[in-house]
Formats: C-alpha cells, structure tokens, sequence
C-alpha cells in the first residue's frame, strides 16, 4: 500500500491548513490521530510538495473519500456533472456572455459526460 | 505577416458561470499580447477535486477535453487552479502510460472522441511569463495602486505535475506584473493557501483563513490583492459580506491578473470586463 512508506514524520501536518486549525484531515488519518477527516482539505497540495516518502497523499485521500458518503457540497456537485457537465449551473451562461461582449459557446452534451463517466442514465441510448 | 498564435480557452465552469469579466480581460490582454484564445465549444468538467472524490473514471473527463484540443489542433490555456493541476495532471499519466492512454481511449471511443497526447496545457501565468519580454518593451501606463498577490496553489503544485515556478514561493506571476511597472508588495501570509475549497466542507475556517490572508496584505500596504483563479475569487470576493460579518474592519479590492495588467497596457476598461457593456 501508498501508505506503508509513511515513516510518520509528521511533516504534511505541519503543513496542512486545517490540521493547523486543530481540524481532522487526511494528514492526521496518516498519523493515526483520527479516523475521519478525508474530506476536510483546501486543495492546497503541501502534503504531497512535502512528504519525504512521496507518498501521494491526494490519491490516497481520494481512495478514502470514494468508501465513503459524500458531503452534501460534494454530492451535489458531483450530481450536477452528471445531470449538466458541469459543476457550476450553466443555464444562463449566453445570456451573460452576451451582456459581457462575448461570443456564445456551444456546451457539452452531458450524456457525453455521464458516458465518460460510466452513469449512464436510462433513456440516454434513445 | 505573420498569423496570430492561438490557443484554446479552458474557462472552466466556474469562470464560464460567474466571472465573464476574467475571462473578457484575459482575451483582450493576451491579443494585445498577439495570441487569439479561442473559445472551447463542447469542454465539460475538468474533473476538480469532486469527480475523483467520488469515481475513479475522473481520467476520462481529462482525456476528454485534451482530445477536442487536440482535435483542434491548438494547445490550451486554463484560468484557474484545479482545471490546471487537473488537466496536466491527467496530460501526465496518459503520455506516460500507452496502456492507460489505450484503455482511457476504448471509453472515449464510446463518446466519439480521442486522445493522442500531443496537446499542452499551460495556465495564464505562464503564457503570460512567455511574453515577458514583450511586456517589458511595450508602451505602459502607470497604476496609482499597489498589489499584493494570491498564488493559485493548483498551478504550483504538486511541482511534479506543475514544472512551473517555485512550489513553495512563487515568484512568476510578480515578475509578470514588475516586468509592466506594477508595483508588487510582500505580505507575511502571501505564500499561504486561501482557503477557497474549504466552502465546500467548513465554511467557517475557509472565512478565516482568507480574513487572515486579507488582514495581512492590507498591513503590508496593499490597495487591491490579485488573484488568477476562479476559486480564490469566489471565496476573497463573493464572500466578501461574510467574512466582514466576523471581521468588518478588512476591505479589500480582488482584481484578476489580467485586469491589472489591462490597465497597464491601456486596454479599455469595457474590454477589461470592469465595466459592463
């Protein structure tokens, strides 16, 4: 396993944002001071810049996070890629672009996505 | 005469919903600069950190929008963090791995689409860290405002998957904006992450670590904090009335790199998106 290189140095702690503020993240799960924590993280990277081990403490979190239930942000982002492509809604996006100067842009089909993606959802072969 | 150099335009979905006016100024800087972003039609999801954290398909998004570029013959250019770190770091394992490429490609080919692996992806900074030079010799105009800097941690790290820049004190977007006479300060929490995609999960510590980030710039003498990522805008900027609930004294102007740099350049401010049409 990823983790088994952990000499437990500690050091991405020291580095983690919300390990500073005294929160659970993926770098006290590493430490073995929590069991929770892998979806508590700012996506700032210093883990992975700094662990001596080069562990890839971002695959390992995303390898926890997937046995786990989303958070209800993540859920509903995740949702709306596989309903519209996209994480942020879209609808009105050439409506903006026109009120801005700018081009309108064609978007992508989301049964494309939810293709890629593996979701298909029933009625998306018709 | 030479054609204009053209580059497809990632916006990403978050610019593409709620910040029309970056994507606006990072056109009109860069054809000021010579090179056409090409709008993307057809991009989806770069994958974030959301699609990983939840299917371990995320790749083929990636894949996915690699192809159209590569289908359009043009290398891309990304505005914000994550679409950064995302795309490259998915560019990486496919163009190190024939059998990844292969299998990604087998589902692709279910989409009507594939991937080569011929295209790069570089973030705005470092398009605009190739035209330094040019910068440098064009005719400027003088800002009456100093700026403190937000680095977009996305694109710095991990160095691996970046190759660009310091990974732990970014120097290139300074020297963009000192190369066009900007005046840049240091500030103690400048290296520091804001905090954006703690939204998502604890609000709370996301507010204070960017009041603690805008406390610092503001003690150092800055007038406005520039940011190059959609992220880091929607949580200094958008948020702005919850984190002056906890902490009314800190006000502060977010700009985008390319609207400060629009202004040095003397684009308008119409074409700079810091006005509406």
């Amino acid at each position: 396993m990823e983790t088994d290189k952990c000499s437990q140095c500690r050091l991405c702690q020291q580095y983690c944002m919300v390990a500073r503020a005294g929160g659970e993240s993926i770098t006290t799960i590493l430490s073995g001071d929590s069991e929770t924590g892998a979806w508590n993280c700012s996506n700032c990277w210093k883990c992975v810049e700094i662990c001596p081990e080069d562990i890839d403490v971002y695959e390992v979190m995303m390898e926890k996070r997937r046995q786990e239930p989303a958070p209800v942000r993540y859920k509903r982002a995740f949702d709306s890629v596989c309903r519209i492509g996209y994480v942020y809604p879209v609808d009105e996006v050439n409506t903006f672009r026109e009120m801005w100067g700018l081009e309108p842009i064609r978007l992508v089909d989301p049964k494309v996505v939810r293709k890629l993606l593996g979701r298909p959802w029933a009625g998306d072969e018709e | 005469m030479n054609e204009i150099e053209k580059r497809l335009l990632f916006p990403g979905c978050l610019v593409l919903a709620c910040f029309q006016d970056y994507e606006l100024a990072a056109k009109a800087v860069m054809r000021r600069l010579g090179m056409e972003l090409v709008d993307m039609d057809d991009f989806s999801c770069c994958s974030s950190s959301v699609v990983p954290s939840m299917s371990d398909d995320w790749i083929n998004l990636d894949a996915y929008n690699l192809g159209l570029a590569e289908s359009r013959r043009m290398d891309i250019v990304t505005l914000c963090g994550s679409c950064t770190r995302t795309l490259k770091q998915a560019n990486k394992k496919l163009k190190g791995d024939a059998a990844l490429l292969e299998k990604v490609n087998e589902r692709l080919a279910e989409a009507g689409a594939h991937y080569n692996g011929t295209v790069r992806v570089n973030h705005l900074i470092e398009v605009l860290d190739e035209k330094r030079s040019l910068i440098e010799k064009m005719e400027r105009k003088s800002l009456d405002y100093r700026v403190a800097l937000s680095h977009p941690c996305n694109v710095i790290r991990p160095s691996s998957v970046a190759q660009f820049d310091d990974p732990w004190r970014p120097q290139k977007m300074r020297k963009v904006l000192e190369a066009a006479g900007v005046q840049v300060v240091d500030y103690e929490l400048e290296y520091e992450c804001c905090g954006a995609t703690l939204l998502m999960v604890n609000e709370k510590l996301a507010l204070d670590a960017a009041a603690a980030k805008m406390r610092s710039a503001i003690e150092a003498g800055a007038d406005a904090l520039v940011v190059s990522c959609g992220n880091c805008y929607m949580l200094l900027d958008r948020f702005r009335h919850k984190i002056q609930e906890a902490h009314p004294e800190i006000s502060l102007p977010i700009m985008f790199l390319p609207q400060v740099l629009g202004q040095v350049l003397d684009v308008s401010c119409r074409e700079l998106g810091l006005e509406l049409v």
